[in-house]
């Protein structure tokens, strides 16, 4: 009898064993999201780490005989002297098509309603950005649908373009008006079967912002018909800092899985200004040194190190490319604050939005002068890179004669051409909100005016002249307007079409 | 220096002195340290203090290790688990068993800040994760 209680007990004992190793820790301090525990010797940097109650953390300080830790989530229920346990693992966020058209929050979690995410793969939140190896060139557009911006700050994919401006200057209309048209333009895309047609597909991360503005975006994006083609991750104003500091990068981590499957995507980081603040803010509770403004030594490597993640791989890498948007507020029209000139200087070009254009009703309150696109002007098409070419010098010269030429009375003819071209290219650059136009319809209201057909037309007019002719593109000039989107030049026969077009559009128009 | 980072030194030292030759605490040397300290009376005496506390915490986790097992404690047991944990860390090892019905069979040792455990509570607490 003993004899077999034996037997079994040795078995037992040479079975293996399931034990499982963690590293613990106390909460010695907890305050506004952040908790130092102490303990967790062997936590690693950026680690996630689990508080009770299924709640978790981000180790962001490793300090002597400390670990300063930022929460995600809710914070009430915690208590000095809990326990924390390592995970082993770094934050990641579920990435794939399954969050196309979806809302989720900073860490990827669904807050829209529609049930649950059903994506089988995820990817870390933090990663390094493709070298410089599989990287190649900017060569390939990006429209945003809007004139004034492709026109003269063109925007190419794997593009980091920053849209900057006052605040209500129209910074995040530009973003989800080019979101609106990447749909339009894959709708048609998906409808005419090319196979080498690409899609872009969109990510919103929404920092900071008012929860009102966030559903007033999706509203905007769900009326447009463009919900299916967007991801929006939102760490709203009321969010903890925490969410607001992580949900670019995981947008970003979003993004990326597009581009390293070979597809191309845009991002959008409305705005990376409230994305600093938030930052300073885990900063001093962690008490790192701050330094200028108060932000902390490494703001600039917050964001320098998101915007590398955009880029654009070359065929061996898959060919894919992800484009970024950066927004950044400014105080008074000024980008030499600290936080500005740190993603000026990151980015391939900025859009600097003018509040004064902007009350004035030159909306989008594009500023000629400060605006430029670095890369860009190597992936505009060639139809538009002939009509578009001169339009920025033009606008300018029109700009400084139009300072001058206040306190002269009489001018001379040229002089005068020049105004009559400049106030009537400003006319046309107009352009309601949520309303993008192609870019074979832009190209050829561009060649129109270059070919002086607006000439007879006054300023006032001009805006509902383009409006009937965009009207009569879609119609009757819906051939001439194919034949530039199909080949993407201006041939000699494309010319003599626009011609007639234009000349029998003319005769409409009174 | 700082007067803390002075008192910090100082508790450290204060440490060596309270060691037998085996690396342990010993509690009347800590004792005897504790009513110098209270008779000298020097300034800062109650952040000394706090820093010795810290130390002599920290210290005595690094050779105690605490042991729940969720049925009686038998002798072999314990002998077991410390013979494991002396030879991972190449160190004399201080076990305190205690009981815990909670963890339902199998036990849970902390060491430092590590816990190795294998029990039926952490099976049924991962399973019951694994539903979310
Ligand atoms: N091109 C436009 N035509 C007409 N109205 C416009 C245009 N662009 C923006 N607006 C209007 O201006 C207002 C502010 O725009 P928007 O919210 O895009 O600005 P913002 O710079 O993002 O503001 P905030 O600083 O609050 O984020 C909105 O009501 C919008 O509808
Ligand atoms: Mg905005």
């Amino acid at each position: 009898m003993s004899s077999i209680t034996d037997l079994i007990r040795k078995e037992i004992e040479n079975l293996s064993t399931d034990a499982t190793r963690t590293n613990v820790g106390t909460i010695t301090t907890l305050a506004d999201g952040v908790a130092k525990v102490e303990g967790l010797s062997k936590v690693m940097f950026n680690e996630m780490v689990e508080f009770p109650n299924n709640i978790l953390g981000i180790a962001l300080n490793l300090e002597e005989d400390s670990v300063g830790c930022v929460l995600l989530g809710d914070t009430s229920s915690l208590k000095e002297g809990d326990e924390v346990r390592t995970t082993g693992k770094l934050l990641s966020v579920p990435v794939g098509k399954a969050l196309l058209g979806r809302v989720v929050d900073a860490v990827g979690r669904p807050i829209d309603d529609k049930g649950t995410i059903d994506s089988d793969q995820s990817s870390p939140v933090e990663k390094i950005a493709p070298g410089i190896i599989p990287r190649k060139s900017v060569d390939q557009p990006l429209q945003t649908g809007i004139m004034a911006v492709d026109s003269m700050v063109p925007i190419g994919r794997g593009q980091r373009e920053l849209i900057i401006g006052d605040r209500s200057t129209g910074k995040t209309t530009i973003a989800i008006d080019t979101i609106i048209n990447q749909a339009k333009i894959n709708k048609q895309g998906e409808k005419s079967g090319d196979p080498n047609f690409r899609a872009v597909y969109c990510i919103y991360v929404a920092v900071g912002q008012k929860n009102s503005n966030v559903a007033r975006t999706i509203k905007i994006l769900e009326e447009a018909g463009a919900l299916e083609y967007v991801i929006i991750v939102s760490a709203p104003a009321a969010d903890n800092p925490a969410n607001q500091y992580l949900a670019p990068y995981s947008g970003c981590a979003m993004g990326e899985w597009f581009m390293e499957n070979g597809m191309d995507a845009l991002i959008v980081y409305d705005d990376l200004s409230k994305h600093a603040v938030a930052y300073r803010q885990i900063s001093l509770i962690l008490k790192r040194p701050s330094g200028r403004e108060a932000y902390p030594g490494d703001v600039f490597y917050l964001h320098s190190r998101l915007l590398e993640r955009s880029a654009r791989l070359n065929e061996n890498s898959g060919n894919g490319s992800l484009t970024a948007l950066p927004i950044i507020e400014t105080q008074m029209g000024d980008v030499s604050g600290y936080i500005p000139t740190n993603v000026i200087s990151i980015t391939d070009g900025q859009i600097f939005l003018e509040t004064d254009l902007f009350n004035k009703g030159i909306r989008p309150a594009v500023s000629v002068g400060l605006s430029v696109s670095r890369v860009g002007s190597a992936a505009q098409i060639k139809a538009y890179k002939k009509v578009a070419g001169k339009v920025k010098l033009e606008l300018a010269q029109f700009r400084e004669l139009a300072a001058f030429s206040q306190f002269e009375s009489d001018l001379d003819a040229s002089t005068k051409a020049r105004l009559d071209r400049g106030a009537r290219i400003v006319e046309m650059f107009k352009q309601g909100a949520y309303s993008p136009i192609p870019v074979e319809v832009q190209s050829a209201i561009m060649w129109g005016m270059q070919n002086d057909f607006f000439d007879s037309i006054s300023a006032q007019d001009i805006q509902r002249a383009v409006e009937s002719l965009k009207e009569y593109l879609s119609a009757q000039g819906k051939d001439v307007c194919d034949e530039i989107y199909n080949s993407g030049k201006l041939e000699d026969s494309t010319v003599q079409n626009l011609r007639v077009a234009f000349e029998d559009w003319k005769r409409t128009f009174a | 220096m700082t007067s803390s980072s002075k008192h910090k030194k100082l508790a450290k030292s204060l440490l060596q002195f309270s060691l037998n030759e085996e690396g342990h605490i010993v509690d009347s040397k800590i004792e005897e340290i504790l009513s110098s300290l209270r008779s000298s009376n020097p300034s800062g005496l109650k952040s000394l203090l706090r820093f010795f506390y810290t130390e002599v915490r920290r210290y005595e986790y690094t050779y105690h290790a605490i042991a729940e097992i969720g049925c009686k404690d038998e002798p072999n047991i314990t002998n077991s688990i410390v013979k494991k944990l002396e030879s991972a860390i190449g160190k004399n090892i201080k076990l305190t068993v205690i009981e815990n019905p909670q963890i339902i069979s199998g036990c849970r040792v902390r060491l430092k800040d590590d816990v190795y455990e294998d029990s039926l509570q952490s099976r049924l607490q991962n399973l019951e994760k694994s539903f979310h």
